[in-house]
């Protein structure tokens, strides 16, 4: 059965169709909005009623629209409402407890021993930490570009803004994290060979 | 950290947070279970659970309350005695529109000649943008200078935005000693303002054009304090002898008191980026002010003034320059945003951003988009053989450093332009260029 099938008798009041789409979507759109919440819980909450609203407003939907694009999209904003909701007022101080060992260094090795894996392990935090510390907007902005790899265009529809506004958000969700990661970025001498987190492919 | 480790890293961290076999269906299919049972249609068949069913009750019930009260606040002269009550630091009118007050009536009966564009050249102009000296005998200096300085004419630590998170940059301070107040002008590459007005006390009291309808007002919460908001401003388009109050004016002013001092935040920007710094972003930044003195000093970051030549290679845009700018006015600096594809010649009466302003605005865009000026009057214009829309309104109220005067848009070579024409409202109309001064502006482009 494929998608416009599932859909078409989903409409018919064949539950079971539904599972193909849970199957399919699910767990890319929990992980999105996981990366968007933080909460494990919250996400899949998120998505689970996404699907259940599906199920029950499937009449409203547009058959003639690509299914992926929209429930993403449905998925972006309602965890980009959760995110608001159950927002943390996290202190600027916090910035500074981040750990920010040389990243050169790391990268220069292979093979990683046990204090480089441990290194790893603190960038990898100090990452996801550093994308805490955004707006949910610009968290979400982030994610749709790098998790869901989302073009600008496809950013204008998921988020619901200009793509002026797609830019903008962009543009001030890298700036935030390249200076909360400021201490991974390449020295000047290696900047000319490895490209940064910067605008690139738009 | 490099794109490619930023996609590893968060890729790594969803699939161990949320493993492959993530299996959600059985609790889907289980929350569709109880109505897929009787009920024929698709909204039939998945009812509610009993506890849902009682949340719907309380939901409608508490909207129908709100819907009942917000006619009895609108519609009955107690209701709108009571609402103007709770509305505690905006002043509020029934008004939603009067006529222009007479002294500023007067300067419009005065309406000069438009000014001439004037033959300029710009590409051999370079910044003028240098360091200043902290010179405390002459009240200026560094930024982190003159905040300490005014720390001491107004007696409390001032607090500034959260540069970073925004891509501010301080463009003004602007202390009134009547009020005991300071007024932060910042300013970002994408040619939003925003201004953070704080003093001791109470607020002082609005103008009659700071005044809003009271729906104009909605209560927020700013980190516990209690805090308002309003989209929307009073303005007079041009050819008009009336204040109209445009509710979808890309104006945000929010408005807040800790008990010991009060705040003031505004949202300033061509309709364009209306959707930019929403009213949570602008609530966010409020919750993370910070204390002025203990702020790195920023003022030389974003937005660097650039000659157009530099501009032009950084935007990777064939920039056009116009050969006509209005009398007086002079090319200060272009503003490259990172990544916007789009490059802003920004001219000024004096050397420093003043009051009035002049851009020019070259972007790599999809077409000229008519609905950034809402319900703004446009009137269709040609640039040479060219559609372009011309919008001019006189913003009275509000606490923008410049009043958005005149804006032309069009898109010609594939490339949207804009030119945005700023006056005071000292200025009354006499700077006023007039649909033909700016489309002779725009036809100078070269």
């Amino acid at each position: 059965m494929n998608e416009t099938t599932a859909i078409e008798r989903l409409r018919d009041g064949h539950l079971d169709a539904l599972e193909l789409l849970v199957r399919r979507y699910c767990l890319r759109g929990v992980r999105a909005a996981y990366l968007i919440v933080g909460d494990r819980s919250l996400a899949e909450d998120v998505v689970q009623t996404k699907f259940v609203e599906l199920a029950v407003k499937i009449r409203q939907f547009d058959a003639s629209r690509e299914f992926s694009p929209w429930f993403l999209r449905s998925v972006v904003n309602a965890a980009i409402n959760a995110a608001k909701r159950g927002s943390r007022i996290v202190s600027l101080e916090d910035v500074q407890e981040l750990r920010l060992p040389a990243m050169d260094s790391w990268l220069a090795r292979i093979e990683p021993g046990p204090e480089i894996a441990l290194e790893n392990k603190e960038m990898h935090e100090d990452v996801m930490r550093a994308l805490e510390l955004l707006t949910p907007m610009q968290r979400a902005a982030i994610i749709c570009r790098y998790y869901l790899e989302l073009d600008a265009q496809e950013m204008t529809e998921s988020l619901d803004i200009s793509r002026s506004s797609v830019k903008w958000r962009l543009h001030s969700a890298r700036r935030r994290l390249r200076a909360l990661l400021r201490r991974y970025a390449p020295s000047p001498a290696d900047a000319g060979s490895r490209p940064p987190m910067r605008s690139d492919e738009e | 950290v490099e794109q490619q480790t930023f996609k590893k890293i968060l890729q790594m961290h969803v699939e161990t947070a949320i493993p492959d076999d993530h299996d959600p269906w059985p609790i889907i299919h289980g929350r569709l279970m109880p109505g897929h049972q009787t009920a024929a249609g698709a909204e039939e068949r998945v009812p509610l659970s009993r506890n849902r069913k009682t949340v719907k009750r309380l939901s409608t019930l508490a909207l129908c309350i709100s819907l009942l009260l917000l006619v009895f606040l609108a519609w009955t002269p107690t209701g709108r005695a009571l609402a103007r009550s709770v509305i505690r630091f905006f002043q509020t009118t029934d008004q939603n529109s009067y006529p222009v007050p007479a002294e500023f009536a007067s300067s419009a009966s005065q309406l000069a000649e438009p000014s001439t564009p004037v033959p300029t050249s710009v590409a051999a102009i370079v910044s003028s943008a240098g360091e200043m000296e902290c010179d405390p005998d002459r009240g200026q200096g560094t930024l982190m200078c003159e905040i300490r300085l005014l720390e001491d004419q107004l007696g409390f630590p001032i607090q500034v935005l959260p540069l970073q998170a925004a891509e501010l940059v301080v463009e003004k301070l602007d202390p009134d000693p009547n009020s005991q107040s300071l007024t932060i002008y910042y300013t970002n590459p994408y040619s939003l303002s925003v201004s953070l007005r704080q003093g001791l006390g109470d607020f002082p009291p609005d103008d009659t054009f700071d005044r809003v309808p009271p729906d104009g007002v909605r209560a927020v919460r700013i980190a516990g304090s209690p805090g308002e908001i309003v989209r929307g401003m009073f303005v007079q388009w041009a050819g008009e002898d009336q204040m109209e109050w445009w509710p979808s004016a890309p104006i945000l002013r929010l408005r807040w008191s800790d008990g010991q001092r009060w705040y003031e935040m505004g949202r300033f920007g061509t309709p364009e980026f209306s959707p930019v710094l929403d009213e949570a972003e602008l609530i966010w930044m409020a919750e993370h002010l910070e204390l002025g003195s203990s702020m790195a000093d920023s003022s030389e970051d974003a937005g660097s003034p650039t000659t157009a030549q530099l501009a032009e290679s950084q935007a990777g845009i064939d920039v056009k320059i116009p050969v006509l700018v209005p009398d007086g006015f002079h090319f200060r600096y272009a503003q490259v945003p990172d990544e916007a594809g789009r490059v802003m010649l920004v001219y000024s009466t004096h050397a420093d951003p003043g009051p009035r302003g002049f851009m020019v605005i070259n972007e790599t865009r999809e077409g000229s988009d008519a609905r950034w000026f809402g319900t703004a009057k446009v009137t269709h214009v040609t640039v040479g053989q060219t559609d372009a829309s011309y919008v001019a309104g006189y913003n009275r109220g509000g606490e923008s450093p410049y009043s958005p005067a005149e804006l032309l848009a069009w898109s010609a070579d594939g490339l949207d332009f804009e030119i945005l024409h700023f006056t005071t409202a000292e200025d009354g109309y006499n700077m006023r260029l007039r649909p033909e001064g700016v489309v002779a502006v725009a036809e100078s482009l070269r």
